[in-house]
């Protein structure tokens, strides 16, 4: 046992089901040091994470503080083991003040008793702490949600600190931050780690994992890959290279060449967000082909997507089917038109959770099976079994609950349900995210089989490697803009180094 | 750095802070009253308005603590209904003319009863709480489950008829008496400014009422943060028993009885009340003294119609319109704000 060490973790495994989380995940973190998690998403860092919060608790492994074994089974003893993390998603009270906040559930008190709030020793705290991670003239008294998110992020560090935690975990933390603000950040972390205070990184960024490791550690399917340290010595590349971890496997089929190369069938022009989470975007999508969008979390390729559709707002853009302009988009005008969208969150988005596979993938289909607004059952249960029939949904049972079907079996379903309206172009927004290998290689396969009957596919993932296994084209976003588009080389290959420098915007 | 405030800045304060705006509405509203029609400004507008007003007052405060925490309690009602039919059995028991004097017909018997009262109330509300919280189970079902169940029971207890107090002089000065009482004003106004207090100190100024503004406004950082919140859930509806069980002795005082039907619509009335005082249905913040504004302005509006001689059954129309145009109002500015 190294007794120098702050953290350490040994042989962590948690699984869920269909997914090995972690396997046998050792990891360690000093005093005083800022240790970067890489990996690609579904690597397994937010659930290395989330088990030292005590969100998850692991199967296996141990997990030691300063040598020694603790047990974190609830986030109340993750914060007194002295680790804080400030998670993508803010764990603050908008309504409450900003002060309190900072101390909720451990409130200064007047009075006997200790009901009785002291809202000015508070406020004076919080204060005292918000300044000393670089705020100016703070004033803790206003309420949570009048911050802005930079403003907010630094209430959970400052939130952190107020439990005097000896371990910070950023996940993500740039995501949501503007070049000023991640500058700014950036002095807060150095300054705690001068303090002594250990720090585990997590980002896409890898300029950003450059610039602020002293080691990194990479994690790729629940395996760690590797743990380099850095003197300067790395490169985008070094990391790169650790991330992907092993060859392009052979599980993504061979592609068929049904691409017309002259037949634009769908066109965006111009897609512009009013708020910037979408620059001026303009792409063709042409008959039998499978186009692939790829870019880090947060570079605004599910918004494009949804914009497209409707959903999100945009202040500029057209959009072509056919060479038809659609002035009018929703989901239910472009399912007419033969566009249909696989959204990227397939149980709030995709399925009536509640309901079968019968009656969801009824849900458009019902003008197939009834007249004037009767249902002809029987032509219903006809419909169901061919078309489940079609896609080898598992258990082939209409009458199960959608929830009780795996993830790939539910993507599945969601494909069945659309396929029925024989569209002409499909978005899949992470159609493999959460599913297991097996899955993963079926909807390969669809996907494969659909562009020979002539429909085009747009897929959006962040797993680089079945985009640069199954797409004809790969177009990248980096904060909101297109930056660049990759087609095969001579040998049908992809430059993946050259596509992970353009998700980081480090093409020169 | 003190910066100097502007009129507008001082406009777009009263503008974001809801007591303010129904403060001023109110007095508008009173302004235009009073000009309108001499009966508004007479003492007896005023004993009736306070008579009818003050019962809904206290009833919806126990709500603000529920909505503040993002639930909603559907047996308010109920739970003054069943606190009243029992403190009247109380009183009747313990009552024996107006001349021999036993406990029921004094102050202390009052009080007594009136203690009951708050103590059948919280009960009923550890029962919708504690449901709540082990049942996982929304607070509408729970609560309108509740109900029906305590309406039932009262049904059975009553045989359905109103249990009455004749001849209890204390009770009667309660509801009926006006200018005996303190300041010429009767004695059932007396009660809202102390609930009022109370439960703004509550939810204003202690610990306990800033963890049930947490929980409603993020569980989620409540919980991580360390908070029990089943216990504070829990509590919260025991807060509002406590509140329904307060008003029961009004209740029972303006009715002469307590009886099954007695509340009304008080549950509802309560979550209008409260939402119009700019308590917000998803929970987070929460203010006492805004309902209670709210309550006075729905009131208002009806007096002022009985007064206009509208017909009456338009009254219950226009609090359905004063409601949606009051959050519609806040909704359309805040989309245009943000």
């Amino acid at each position: 046992m190294d007794n120098n060490m702050l953290l350490e973790v040994k042989d962590l495994s948690k699984a869920f089901p269909g997914v090995q989380a972690l396997d046998h995940v050792s990891f360690d973190l000093k005093a005083g040091e800022i240790h970067c998690l890489i990996g690609e998403n579904g690597a397994g860092k937010s659930t290395l994470i989330k088990c030292l919060g005590g969100v998850n608790i692991p199967e296996e492994g141990d997990i030691f503080i300063n040598g020694e074994k603790v047990a974190i089974n609830d986030p109340l003893e993750s914060v007194e083991e002295g680790i804080g993390i400030i998670y993508q998603e803010f764990n603050l009270v908008p309504s409450l003040s900003v002060a309190e906040n900072i101390y909720l559930a451990r409130e200064d008190t007047k009075g006997k008793g200790g009901y009785i709030l002291d809202r000015k020793t508070m406020y004076e705290k919080a204060n005292a702490i918000l300044t000393d991670i670089g705020f100016r003239n703070p004033d803790s008294s206003v309420m949570m949600w009048t911050y802005r998110t930079s403003q907010q992020q630094m209430v959970e560090i400052g939130k952190a600190l107020s439990h005097d935690s000896k371990i910070m975990v950023f996940d993500e933390p740039t995501a949501v931050l503007t070049e000023r603000e991640t500058r700014n950040l950036f002095d807060v972390i150095k300054k705690l780690r001068e303090r002594g205070i250990g720090i585990i990184y997590i980002s896409h960024r890898l300029d950003e994992v450059l610039e602020l490791a002293d080691r990194v550690t990479a994690l790729k399917d629940g395996k760690v890959t590797g743990t380099v340290v850095n003197e300067g010595n790395l490169n985008k590349d070094d990391l790169v290279a650790m991330m992907i971890g092993r060859k392009l496997e052979a599980y993504y089929p061979e592609r068929y060449d049904t691409v017309e190369p002259d037949n634009v069938v769908f066109e965006v022009k111009n897609l512009t967000s009013p708020t910037g989470t979408f620059k001026n975007i303009n792409f063709k999508l042409r008959k039998g082909e499978i186009l692939g969008f790829s870019g880090l979390v947060g570079a605004g390729r599910t918004e494009t997507m949804k914009a497209i559709l409707g959903e999100y707002p945009y202040v500029t853009g057209e959009f072509y089917l056919h060479g038809e302009q659609m002035t009018d988009p929703s989901p239910y005008n472009w399912i007419n038109k033969g566009l249909a969208m696989l959204p990227e969150d397939r149980k709030a988005e995709g399925l009536v959770l509640g309901m079968t596979v019968a009656q969801n993938i009824s849900l458009p289909n019902f003008d197939k099976f009834s007249h004037r607004g009767i249902v002809d059952l029987k032509a219903q249960k006809q419909f169901i079994q061919e078309t489940m029939d079609k896609m080898t949904v598992q258990p082939k049972d209409p009458d199960r609950l959608a929830v009780y079907f795996s993830g790939g079996n539910q993507q599945k379903i969601i494909l069945a349900k659309w396929l029925a309206k024989n569209p002409d172009v499909l978005i899949l927004d992470e159609p493999t995210r959460g599913i297991d290998v097996n899955a993963k290689m079926e909807i390969y396969k669809i996907m494969n089989d659909l562009t020979t009957q002539g429909i085009s596919i747009i897929m959006v993932s962040s797993e680089m490697n079945e985009l640069m296994g199954l797409c004809d084209r790969i177009l990248v976003m980096y904060e909101g803009e297109l930056c660049a588009e990759f087609t095969r080389d001579e040998n049908g290959e992809y430059s993946e180094d050259e596509i992970g420098r353009a998700q980081a915007g480090a093409l020169s | 750095m003190e910066e100097k405030k502007t009129f507008k800045d001082i406009l777009m304060q009263i503008w974001h802070s809801r007591e303010a705006s129904l403060i001023i509405v109110l007095i508008i509203l009173s302004i235009i009253m009073s000009i309108a029609t001499p009966a508004f400004t007479t003492k007896e507008n005023l004993i009736s308005f306070i008579k009818q007003c003050a019962i809904g007052c206290v009833a919806s405060m126990g709500q603000t603590f529920i909505v503040a925490s993002a639930n909603i309690d559907l047996s308010i009602g109920e739970i003054m209904n069943m606190s009243g039919i029992l403190m009247a059995m109380f009183i009747k028991a313990f009552t024996v003319g107006p001349d021999k004097v036993l406990l029921g017909n004094t102050w202390w018997g009052a009080l007594l009863s009136w203690i009951l009262a708050m103590i059948i109330g919280a009960c009923l509300g550890l029962l919708n709480g504690v449901l709540l919280t082990k049942l996982r189970l929304p607070a509408f079902i729970i609560t309108l489950g509740t109900q029906y169940i305590i309406r039932g029971i009262d049904q059975v207890i009553t045989k359905g008829y109103p249990v009455t107090i004749d001849n209890n002089a204390v009770i009667h000065k309660i509801g009926v008496g006006g200018v005996e009482a303190l300041l010429g004003l009767p004695y059932l106004f007396f009660f809202v400014p102390i609930a009022a207090v109370v439960g703004w100190f509550i939810l204003d100024r202690t610990v306990l009422g800033n963890h049930i503004k947490a929980l409603g406004g993020n569980e989620t950082a409540a919980r991580l943060s360390g908070l029990n919140t089943t216990k504070l859930r829990v509590i919260t509806y025991v807060i509002c028993g406590i509140f329904a069980g307060y008003s029961a002795i009004m209740m029972v005082a303006r009715l002469n009885s307590g009886s099954v039907a007695g509340a009304g619509n008080v549950s509802m009335d309560a979550v209008a009340a409260t939402v119009v005082g700019g308590t917000s249905m998803s929970g987070g913040n929460g203010s006492v003294i805004g309902t209670l504004l709210g309550c006075v302005l729905m009131q208002f509006i009806k007096t002022s119609m009985v007064l206009l001689q509208v017909n009456m059954y338009w009254q219950t129309a226009v609090i359905g319109v004063v409601l949606i145009a009051v959050c519609g109002l806040d909704s359309l500015t805040q989309k245009i704000t943000r």
